[in-house]
């Protein structure tokens, strides 16, 4: 009996010190993996269940630390819902994730069921964009519920915004509350307002800005893309629509196809300064100032992003977020799980999962502290939803219905001759300096990029400079001289001197001879060197005829490009800043994008 | 020496202690030779927390051991929509539960998969008005009218609160209710509309007359964005986008889980639509056909003992607590929720007029397919 005792003491103390093993090997697997920095890989499990899973580019600043959160749970054996270790059977997930723009993505997954050949074909297991318009444009587009809407679940909350400076927004406050009798605090804004500054005849002089610009400078993306143009201009044909007496809550295609309301959204069009095609950029450039920009359509998060000091020029005053009167856009960020040959059931399932985990507490926190209203009301609104922030938490107070996906793809194609068109110079630097280096040949592709890049209702001129300045093609419709511009471009060869005063102050005269107020007019200018021209025409000659065309109902916009290693920035940049712009820098190995993007504006 | 010799005794004593207890636990565990039978079960988003509690202690319970060997559930941690088991075709031979713990037993039989209904009824819960006090007392005229759809309908009819005659509510009649064609409580809404326009318990074809289309469209049209809604309108209510509504109608069990948060916001008051249409928590089982004899009898007793495990009074003197009605007992003044519901017009033993009975699955497509015609309008 003793020894049976003895036995089973051994027996027992092995078991024990085995125990003890087993507790503290996951608890070192555990430091390891959480160690792991946010946007290391976690490696796939051998039989790990894998999705796919493509988000709105906002979303990156929350999506990869949580992707690989819930990647590291799962190879450490944890189901990241329970913080259990798996059960028997339980097959571990792992998400692969990227960002795309919303409306490319939406293109590429409806590609994949109707046109697999496309070059833009996406295959996710999860799309996310920012607004649930997408998902029901692809189930339009497709013919097909790509996607159930009601299991889509939002998974982090932005109103539409239009992004004012608080000297602007109080100045109309004050105008409208003397014009009317109200209480300042009591007036609302919309669109209705924001026209009336542009339609009053000293701009914003009349509405108490002392040495204010006679116009409104208003700035949103590319409602193909992006998913905060698109909800802006829904929002600005239902506030045509109401002024044309349209009663209705939703908007229908007998709205959108009225030419009083296509009238409407145009003359609001009239307040843009330029577009450009991801709101990343619009970030930038409104924290340049009031100068720059009086307003800009973002959604709430992008507003806190500047507010909180996070863009890299600082604004010179605060940024408030104004919720028009006439209503506004919730963008939910849905995940919106594929019903396509693609995913498997195994796959929705584990999507399902994915969709739960970043409705957690702890995850919704995170995209909270984004700027990002948390869509798991579990969770209280806290900073940085604060006043201080420019935000008001009890805004919006009105909601557009959104409209049947036919009339939102109707307001779509509708862009193209609502929006403000333009009148574009590009002018090009062929002086002997531009041989090197490869530069003009890259600089050659870069423009006729941006020659395709461009909207055929625009109007584009090419003019070229080295010791002499030549207009190469005369400004026309693009549809038009687009053949004309292409055999030019192709053609440019290196010449001695650089025209590059005369050459501007050229251009931006004889643009200033032909206002068209209805259009953006702007003047590329890419340049590699110092001016060596005679002098007849100064840089002070210059800034002062750019510097005459801001106090025009339409200046002028001079975009700088400073291209190469020689280029002279510091002239370049007082030509800019006479236009209320900025140099943008570009090299021969990134040329090509930068025009690209500047095509984007128009 | 005498404190070594104390302490040597004191080990043993523990160590016999030990050795005793694991003797005695190993009593009491499964035959170890026998297969411990695992079950796996997916439930309707309206009853996960429910399951998720009783689940648990089920599988601690001594009810899971049968015969010489243990029965453990496995509870998909993510619940599933009927209508997406319906719809979407969710499962497949190799990829399936055992176990279904639908919402209604309309959606087993309309899924069509491989399943036979174990208990018809685990719990129950109807479907629900709710609004803001003030648009309570609008639409009720001070509460001379019902709180029905017919009050409803008058105010969607006038489309904003300015036209209907309310003073002090502005903007537009905002009415959530979830998504048809995505959601079971979607689709019993529109049930709900149709049995009391049509005052009965058995709908068809004949229901869907003119009248009713033409009565329904402005109730579609009050919804600002049925497409985001999603499964529950009572979390919706609380999210930052749900302070616009002014009316939902959902399934009592998702407004008593959300009616702290919701009357923390606002006032707010209930009511029972007078026909009304029961969400009765079925349990279906995966008829599995393949298996060995021996191992589908063993099947058949597990389910069915986690079956009559969920039907004990202990077990249903559970379901109050998470807003679920049980089957048996009306909830009552202990019960929080319920307690809590009261006072904004839930009722512990609500009477209705008359009960949904049945709706076919061609019926449920057409009126689906006119829903979804109708809102793209």
């Amino acid at each position: 009996m003793h020894r049976l005792l003895v036995i089973r003491f051994f027996i027992l103390s092995i078991l024990l010190l085995g125990l003890v093993g087993c507790d503290d090997q996951p608890s070192s697997q555990s430091t390891v993996f959480e160690a792991v920095p946010a946007t290391m890989a976690v490696e796939r499990p051998a039989n790990a269940i894998e999705i796919s899973i493509i988000y709105a580019p906002e979303s990156d600043l929350y999506l990869p630390q949580t992707i690989t959160d819930f990647n590291s749970a799962y190879a450490r054996g944890i189901n990241p819902l329970t913080n259990q270790p798996l059960a028997s059977g339980e097959r571990p997930i792992y998400v692969v994730g990227r960002s795309g723009s919303s409306g490319t993505v939406m293109e590429g997954i409806v590609n994949a069921i109707l046109s697999p050949n496309n070059q833009n074909v996406e295959r996710p297991t999860i799309f996310a964009p920012s607004v649930s318009h997408w998902l029901a444009l692809a189930n339009y587009f497709a013919g097909r519920d790509l996607f159930n809407l009601a299991e889509a679940r939002p998974t982090a909350l932005a109103p539409v915004v239009m992004a004012i400076w608080k000297s602007r927004l109080d100045a109309i406050r004050n105008t409208v509350a003397t014009r009317t009798g109200q209480n300042p605090e009591d007036v609302q804004i919309g669109w209705e307002e924001l026209l009336q500054v542009l339609n009053s005849p000293n701009g914003w002089q009349d509405f108490g800005i002392p040495n204010g610009r006679r116009t409104v400078y208003y700035g949103h993306t590319d409602p193909y893309i992006s998913s905060t143009a698109l909800s802006t201009l829904i929002a600005e044909f239902y506030a045509s629509a109401r002024v044309n007496g349209f009663t209705g809550r939703r908007l229908t295609l007998t709205e959108v196809n009225d030419a009083n309301v296509q009238q409407g959204v145009r003359n609001i069009e009239q307040l843009i300064r330029h577009y450009s095609r991801r709101t990343t950029e619009f970030k930038e450039y409104i924290a340049q100032g009031p100068d720059y920009l009086d307003f800009v359509a973002l959604e709430e998060n992008d507003l806190l992003f500047i507010n909180m000091g996070l863009t890299e020029t600082r604004p010179p005053e605060q940024l408030v977020a104004l919720y028009p009167k006439e209503g506004t856009f919730w963008h939910e960020h849905p995940f919106g799980i594929l019903n396509a040959s693609w995913v498997t059931s195994e796959q929705a399932e584990a999507a399902r999962v994915f969709t739960e985990y970043v409705l957690t507490p702890a995850v919704q926190e995170r995209v909270m502290s984004q700027g990002f209203r948390p869509a798991n009301p579990d969770v209280p609104l806290a900073y940085p939803f604060v006043a201080e922030n420019g935000i008001d938490i009890n805004q919006p107070a009105t909601v557009l219905d959104v409209p049947a996906p036919e009339v939102v793809s109707a307001i779509q194609q509708s862009w193209a001759f609502v929006k403000k068109q333009a009148d574009i110079w590009l002018v090009i630097d062929v002086s002997g300096s531009m041989a090197n280096e490869n530069k003009l040949e890259q600089a050659k592709t870069a423009a006729l990029a941006f020659i395709e890049g461009l909207e055929t209702n625009n109007r584009v001129g090419l003019a070229v400079f080295s010791e002499q300045v030549d207009i190469l093609v005369e400004m026309g419709d693009l549809e038009r001289n687009a053949s004309a511009l292409r055999t030019q471009i192709q053609a440019l060869q290196p010449l001695a001197g650089t025209e590059l005063f005369k050459a501007t102050q050229t251009i931006v005269s004889l643009m200033n001879t032909s206002d068209d107020a209805d259009r953006i007019r702007a003047v590329i200018l890419l340049s590699d060197g110092e001016d060596t021209g005679d002098r007849t025409v100064t840089l002070n000659d210059v800034v002062n005829t750019i510097t005459a065309s801001r106090d025009a109902m339409n200046p002028i916009i001079l975009i700088p490009v400073a291209y190469g290693t020689a280029a002279d920035v510091t002239t370049l940049s007082r030509m800019a800043r006479a236009s209320n712009t900025r140099v943008q820098s570009g090299d021969p190995n990134d040329i090509q994008a930068l025009l690209e993007l500047i095509s984007s504006y128009f | 020496m005498r404190q070594i010799g104390t302490g040597i005794v004191i080990v043993f004593v523990l160590i016999s202690l030990g050795i005793v207890g694991l003797g005695y636990l190993q009593r009491n565990q499964p035959d170890p030779t026998a297969t411990p039978l695992e079950l796996t079960l997916t439930v309707n988003p309206m009853a996960q927390a429910w399951m998720n509690d009783a689940v648990m202690s089920f599988n601690t319970s001594d009810n899971r051991l049968i015969d010489g060997y243990a029965v453990t559930i496995v509870l998909n941690t993510v619940p599933i929509d009927d209508m997406a088991v319906w719809k979407n075709s969710a499962w497949t031979d190799q990829n399936h539960p055992d176990l279904w713990l639908a919402s209604t037993s309309l959606a087993v039989d309309y899924a069509g998969y491989p399943v036979r209904i174990i208990t018809p009824s685990l719990a129950q819960s109807p479907m629900i008005w709710v609004a803001s006090a003030d648009v309570a007392q609008a639409i009720t005229q001070d509460g001379i009218s019902p709180f029905d759809w017919q009050t409803v309908q008058a105010a969607a009819q006038a489309g904003t609160w300015a036209n209907f005659g309310a003073t002090g509510i502005n903007g537009n009649v905002n009415i959530a209710f979830a998504l048809p064609e995505g959601t079971m409580n979607g689709l019993m809404v529109l049930y709900s509309a149709l049995a009391n326009f049509n005052q009965t318990t058995t709908l068809g074809n004949s229901a869907m007359t003119p009248a009713y289309q033409t009565w329904f469209t402005p109730i579609i049209q009050s919804v600002p964005n049925l497409n985001t809604i999603g499964d529950n309108v009572a979390t919706f209510m609380v999210s930052q986008r749900g302070s616009s509504v002014n009316i939902g109608i959902l399934p009592e069990v998702q407004l008593l889980n959300q009616l702290e948060a919701l009357t923390t916001r606002r006032a707010i008051q209930v009511a029972y639509p007078a026909y009304s249409v029961l969400f009765d928590f079925p349990l279906a089982e995966w008829q599995v056909t393949n298996l060995p004899e021996q191992e589908a009898n063993r099947r058949q007793q597990a389910i069915q003992a986690f079956s009559e495990w969920l039907l004990l009074p202990a077990q249903q003197a559970q379901l109050p607590r998470y807003g679920l009605r049980p089957l048996s007992e009306n909830p009552t003044e202990s019960d929080d929720l319920f307690r809590l519901g009261a006072d904004v017009g839930v009722e512990y033993t609500p009477i209705f007029a008359g009960q949904l009975e049945s709706a076919s699955v061609s019926f449920a497509n057409i009126l689906l397919a006119w829903f979804a015609q109708e809102r793209q309008r």
